[in-house]
């Protein structure tokens, strides 16, 4: 077998560089094709939303002194249309919430066919930075949606690309990049290097095969210079949308992201083993499940607890009003209690 | 043995799963580029200027002839530019002479102004962007930051062709709008002016300052939008200076044809007035200034008199369709 199989491995071996040579060739001439078959399979759902509003909503901070009209027009949202993703035959349109936030007079999204339609404001998640517009169409849409890429194998470093309708929503404008991190805002969106813009908000983020992996969107960031590209951008993940859309549809509003708080201080050496707990905040959740100072909290949800640092960050990955697990030892005693997480407390 | 095949087989596996084969194209392109850009690379030039005595420009030109016609951009040389300054590959430093402007397409034509007697400059070839796809490979090169008058070096940026659209409002320093090339490779301060190019290293577009506040990405103008302005100016050189003499572009031979001797086009120089006037390897030249042309030696009678900037015409025959051109003849040593 071993003598066989030599002078055939040695005949793949010398093939093989040149062989990979030409298939590198192959692919690198077929590139501009990559982006022609991913135009054809997503222009049709890629869609454009067009906003008129009232009023835009406020900005995060004030702008005072001599070049603050300048400064206010320099952080006024651009005019022209953003991005869409046409989700079914229904006429579903997700988008960015940013899209749509403000005092609002019309929505009109306008298809890869040119034509144009009124659209509603069904339910939206700031958490996720989710709009779900309905089209009012007298007539059938292109039951062509996206098709969604499986979350599972979503690795850094995949290669990715970001599709928007805009400024000319007759055209699409495509921008290459990477996956940069996989599970940013509590594991609910990636991080992309792709350029993203005003215009590009959202607008998918596909893979090579043209499937989709997440939306644009808005997330993690307060500041309204967003949009001035900058090799660090958030798309929505496709399974998150996937787990909020059902309640979308039925027209549930998902607020804010708000932090958890516990409500115990503790020891930060990071030798030990578990998180000591030094102080208990009164009325806390901690307080309220009986943890008394003294304690050491060994495990949290059946995770086991280097330190303190460990506690804190997996407190971080929580909501307010999520029920925990604690295994916590006092003294010989192993207790176990089930605090219900509470909301930052406003300092006085 | 068995290491072997594991590793034959992890190897067989990892390239033909196709993530890292489009790393292999991405990093396949970019190598087969970095060739064309050390070719492209001394035809990039820097420039800096004055205009009155406080505002300083500086920015990008490129080299489109072997005469050192360079096409930049008025957000580079303005008019009325002073003390303008033309940094070459190598460190040389020299000035130029502007011999066209056009504010409504943002284009300056200036002549450089030669260092040594008969320079023949490196150039890039223009390309066509009516043929631009979107996706397809860009490159933008120039003064980023003064990277050329500084260090001599021509920075590079690689992206896609991510949008084509049109500029309908002019941005504070750019007086463009119309179609636009969007491009994702990086444009700084002081690549305006220069060239964006596609995989072959010709010339797409001409960056531009102009942006959509909707994308915030680098764009160009279509160089098919300036060619038209740009072409009659292309090779041409001062019919007066001493020594050149009328350059056609072409290399024909005698063959036998039917009704006696053709001649006939074995190639066509690039850039030259031939090729401007879309003359093609294989056309056949049955007439010249209204007479049959019965041999090479005629022609060539005529062309010894002929002087830079004057105008021959000839009529030309492909696959039996007869056409006449009129051709400006250049000048050159």
């Amino acid at each position: 077998m071993t003598s066989k199989a030599l002078p055939l491995l040695v005949g793949i071996l010398l093939l093989s560089p040149a062989s990979a040579e030409t298939l590198e060739r192959l692919v690198a001439a077929s590139r501009p094709k990559t982006v022609d078959a991913l135009v054809e399979r997503v222009s049709q759902w890629v869609v454009a939303v067009e906003v008129k509003r009232n009023e835009d909503v406020p900005l995060p901070f004030q702008i005072r002194g001599a070049s603050a009209k300048q400064l206010r027009n320099y952080f006024k949202r651009p005019a022209g249309p953003t991005t869409g993703i046409l989700l079914d035959g229904e006429g579903h349109v997700m988008t960015s919430f940013y899209n749509v936030a403000g005092t609002i007079q019309s929505i009109r999204v306008t298809l890869s066919t040119g034509r144009s339609f009124p659209a509603e404001l069904v339910a939206k998640s700031l958490r996720d930075d989710v709009a779900l517009l309905k089209i009012s169409a007298g007539e059938s849409l292109p039951e062509a949606g996206p098709t969604w890429a499986d979350s599972s194998k979503m690795r850094t470093g995949k290669i990715l690309f970001a599709l928007g309708r805009s400024p000319d929503p007759s055209r699409l404008t495509v921008t290459e990049g990477i996956v940069s991190a996989t599970r940013r805002n509590g594991g609910r969106a990636i991080q992309t290097d792709a350029k993203l813009n005003y215009g590009n908000a959202g607008g998918p983020l596909v893979d090579l095969e043209g499937r989709f992996i997440a939306m644009a969107s808005r997330v993690g960031h307060t500041q309204p210079q967003w949009g001035i590209n900058s090799g660090v951008g958030f798309g929505t993940s496709a399974s998150t949308l996937l787990a909020i859309l059902p309640g979308l549809k039925e027209g549930r509003d998902v607020g804010p992201f708000r932090p958890a708080f516990l409500g115990i201080r503790g020891d930060r050496d990071p030798s030990g083993k578990g998180a000591q707990v030094l102080q208990v905040i009164e009325a806390s959740a901690a307080a309220e499940a009986g943890v008394q100072a003294g304690d050491v909290i060994r495990e949290f949800n059946d995770t086991e607890l280097y330190n303190f640092d460990h506690l804190r960050r997996l407190i971080f990955s929580c909501e307010a009003n999520e029920k925990v697990r604690l295994k916590i030892q006092r003294g010989e005693l192993l207790l176990e209690v089930e605090p219900i997480l509470k909301v930052i407390p406003r300092g006085p | 043995m068995l290491k072997v095949l594991v590793l034959l087989a992890a190897w067989v596996v990892v390239w033909t799963s196709s993530y890292p084969q489009a790393i292999a194209s991405e990093a396949k392109s970019t190598r087969s580029f970095i060739s064309t850009y050390r070719k492209v690379s001394s035809a990039v030039v820097g420039l800096s200027c004055r205009q009155g005595v406080r505002d300083h420009y500086f920015g990008t030109g490129t080299i489109i002839d072997p005469r050192g016609l360079v096409i930049t951009s008025t957000t580079v040389v303005p008019e009325d530019a002073l003390h303008l300054k033309v940094f070459l590959h190598g460190g040389v430093l020299t000035t130029g002479k502007v011999i066209l402007t056009d504010p409504r397409k943002e284009l300056v034509l200036l002549r450089i102004q030669q260092p040594r007697a008969r320079t023949e400059y490196a150039y890039v070839k223009l390309g066509n962007s009516d043929d631009v796809r979107l996706g397809d490979p860009a490159f933008t090169l120039g003064n980023a930051y003064q990277s050329i008058e500084v260090d001599d070096q021509v920075s590079l940026g690689k992206g896609l062709v991510s949008g084509l659209y049109n500029l309908d409002a002019t941005s504070s320093q750019s007086k463009y709008a119309g179609p636009a090339i969007e491009t994702s490779a990086h444009l700084n301060s002081g690549m305006d002016g220069g060239p964006l190019l596609d995989r072959d290293g010709a010339v797409l577009g001409i960056l531009c300052l102009n942006y959509s506040r909707n994308r915030w990405l680098g764009t160009a103008i279509p160089i098919n939008e300036l060619k038209p302005l740009v072409l009659p100016y292309m090779g041409w050189f001062d019919d007066k200076a001493e020594g050149s003499s009328a350059y056609l572009g072409l290399e024909l031979e005698e063959v036998e044809g039917e009704d006696g001797l053709v001649v006939r086009i074995i190639c066509v120089g690039e850039p030259s007035p031939a090729a401007l006037a879309e003359l093609r390897p294989g056309e056949r030249i049955t007439h010249l200034e209204g007479a049959r042309l019965e041999s090479l030696r005629a022609l060539r009678r005529v062309f010894r008199a002929a002087r830079p900037g004057e105008t021959i015409q000839l009529e030309v025959v492909k696959a039996d369709e007869p056409r006449q051109v009129k051709i400006q003849l250049w000048g050159r040593y």
